[in-house]
């Protein structure tokens, strides 16, 4: 059935108005509860976040105050452990010495003479050796064990450069080999039964006998004081490879006819070895003074007695030996040397 | 009222609610929401700094166990010195009467020291080693106001530059005995060798060397006299560097283990010092040098 309606629009108007409005205002009453809400929840987070920072900030002050209290212990004991550093390093720096000598007479040949030893005082990674041998070849043995030394781990040792060694020439006109190795070696002839050892001794430190006894080999004579040894005798029975390494030994550039020269009544040859070492004496550190930084003393040194540095291949301190004889000309030298265990 | 209303369409209705739910959502928001938004940021923020900076639970315990750590090492630093500073260290009792201590002490010390070092050398005869004729062991003079006593702050034998000790040694362990035997030297001094080199032939082989020993004060020196202040000055003693007054007592130079050559080398008991009579004067010099 239709239904007609003939009442005019504007009756229901006022309702329809009022649905409207009361709608609307329902709507805005929901906008305000949604950002009550939301404004709720932003203060919630607040208030979780200030709770947060409040906690953080009571330990980051109780942080602070143990960092100033270990600070305050540190910068107590600075000078203390200014002290012992210092103590410490000159301990280390005494014992420095006489390590490196000690490795210096464990890689030295019984072949060879040592006459003296010495470090740059710069920089304490340079040695200088001045030697002493029968002849060239004994030389060159010790310099390639020297070389092969470098690469062994644990080696302390860099370069090895020896200088000092006689030229070899050849002279057409005169039809001769010049320089002063050729006749050096070539004059070491076998030793016999009853051979003079004293040469041997004086290189090895021993009278003759076999080597050993002692770390590194140092020979026990040189302890009786009573034959002419050497300063260092080295290793017994140290073996002299010739192989080749990796090692940066290079000849030396001897000038004119080799430094010849005669100890103990034996003739030979005396040569210079530069070693540097990869780690300095006593290490990178510089020399222990008190109070730290105050830097070493420069100058001539106080104190009576002999400057030091004693250098130089004709250098013979002390009166255990006779001092060497002047050297005679190139090829001079000749004649048997007993040498019991020469290679 | 309801004549207003009556005269509102539909259309402005709908425009005024939805104008006044706009503003309010507007006003809300950047009134209300979005200024305590930015409030937690900020709050977050700075709590997350002080969160990093340490501000945490684990960062107060490790850093707790920081601090024990740091004063367990300061506390063995301590011990381990108080051990070398015995075992090396001389005691530098200068305190008392500025001239009385001058004159009975610290003039005195130069001889000591000199003497002392010799005798540790020779002391090593039976062991393989000497001295060579010449070497000596010369100790510059103090300044003599007594007022540089307060100024010490360390000493080094000699002043100046190293002394250079050339000793004969009957072979090579003998010498590098000798040198490895410096670290315990006792009670005068930390000594400190350089520039090492070993030349010649057993018996006779040479080592030279430079030697320096440095002394380090545990006690802290007397307070100048302002009384005396202004006395003769020094010859090139550097503040606190001079070679000061290294003793007080007998028990000053005894030798202690080492080479144990350092005899009873007492020092004499204190004059009564001499008024204000600045170095010496009438005080009793008994012994000065």
């Amino acid at each position: 059935m239709l239904r007609i309606n003939l009442l005019p629009p504007y009756i229901h108007d006022a309702a329809r108005r009022r649905q409207i409005i009361g709608a609307w205002v329902a709507g805005v009453i929901v906008v305000i509860a949604l950002f009550g809400m939301k404004i709720a929840a932003i203060s919630a987070e607040l208030n979780k976040e200030t709770e947060r920072k409040n906690t953080a900030d009571n330990l980051k002050t109780k942080y602070d105050a143990l960092q100033g209290n270990i600070d305050k212990v540190k910068k107590d004991i600075a000078q203390t452990q200014e002290k012992q550093t210092f103590i410490a390093n000159a301990k280390k720096f005494n014992d420095a010495w006489p390590s490196t000598f000690d490795m210096v007479r464990d890689v030295t040949s019984d072949q060879i003479l040592l006459q003296s030893m010495a470090a740059d005082p710069a920089t304490r990674k340079t040695l200088t050796l001045n030697g002493f041998a029968a002849d060239e070849l004994r030389v060159i043995k010790w310099w390639m064990f020297l070389r092969n030394q470098v690469n062994k781990p644990g080696s302390n040792l860099d370069t090895v450069v020896f200088s000092g060694l006689p030229p070899h020439g050849y002279n057409p006109q005169s039809g001769a080999a010049t320089g002063g190795g050729a006749t050096f070696g070539s004059a070491m002839g076998a030793r016999g039964a009853g051979g003079n050892s004293s040469m041997v001794a004086m290189m090895a430190g021993r009278p003759g006998g076999p080597a050993g006894g002692m770390r590194g080999g140092m020979p026990s004579s040189m302890m009786s004081g009573g034959m002419p040894p050497g300063m260092m005798g080295g290793r017994g029975g140290m073996q002299m490879a010739m192989m080749g390494g990796g090692a940066r030994g290079g000849f030396g550039a001897a000038g004119g006819g080799g430094n010849e020269t005669e100890i103990e009544g034996r003739r030979g040859l005396t040569f210079v070895a530069t070693v540097t070492l990869k780690e300095p004496i006593g290490g990178d550190m510089p020399v222990p003074v008190w109070p730290a930084g105050a830097g070493a003393t420069t100058g001539a040194p106080m104190g009576g007695g002999m400057p030091p540095g004693m250098m130089g291949s004709s250098m013979m301190m002390g009166g255990g030996g006779r001092p060497p004889a002047a050297g005679g000309g190139a090829g001079a030298v000749g004649g048997k040397r007993g040498a019991k265990g020469e290679d | 009222m309801s004549g207003a209303l009556s005269r509102l369409t539909l259309l402005h209705i709908n425009l005024i609610g939805a104008g006044t739910a706009l503003v309010l959502a507007l006003i809300l928001f950047f009134a209300v929401v979005k200024p305590k938004a930015e409030q937690v940021d900020t709050v977050k923020v700075a709590a997350d700094a002080q969160e990093k900076a340490g501000g945490t639970d684990q960062g107060v315990k490790g850093k707790q166990t920081e601090l024990n750590k740091t004063q367990q090492e300061a506390a063995k630093t301590a011990a381990d010195w108080e051990v070398n500073n015995r075992y090396y260290m001389p005691t530098l009792d200068l305190n008392g009467d500025l001239l009385e201590v001058y004159q009975n002490k610290l003039i005195r010390i130069p001889t000591e020291v000199g003497r002392f070092v010799a005798n540790w050398y020779d002391g090593q005869r039976n062991l393989g080693v000497a001295r060579l004729p010449g070497v000596d062991f010369p100790v510059e003079p103090f300044p003599t106001d007594p007022n540089y006593i307060s100024t010490i702050q360390y000493l080094k034998f000699p002043q100046g530059n190293p002394w250079v000790v050339n000793i004969e040694a009957k072979d090579f362990n003998a010498a590098m005995a000798h040198l490895r035997r410096f670290n315990s030297m006792q009670h005068h001094g930390m000594p400190v060798i350089n520039d090492v080199t070993l030349a010649g032939q057993s018996p006779n082989l040479t080592l030279s060397y430079e030697l320096a020993l440095y002394v380090i004060p545990s006690k802290p020196m007397p307070s100048e006299d302002p009384i005396i202040k202004g006395g003769a000055a020094a010859a090139g003693g550097m503040r606190g560097g001079m070679p000061g007054g290294m003793m007080g007592g007998s028990s000053m130079m005894m030798g202690g283990g080492g080479s144990s050559m350092m005899g009873g080398r007492s020092m004499p008991s204190a004059a009564p010092a001499g008024g204000r009579a600045g170095g010496g004067g009438k005080a009793g010099s008994a012994g000065a040098d």
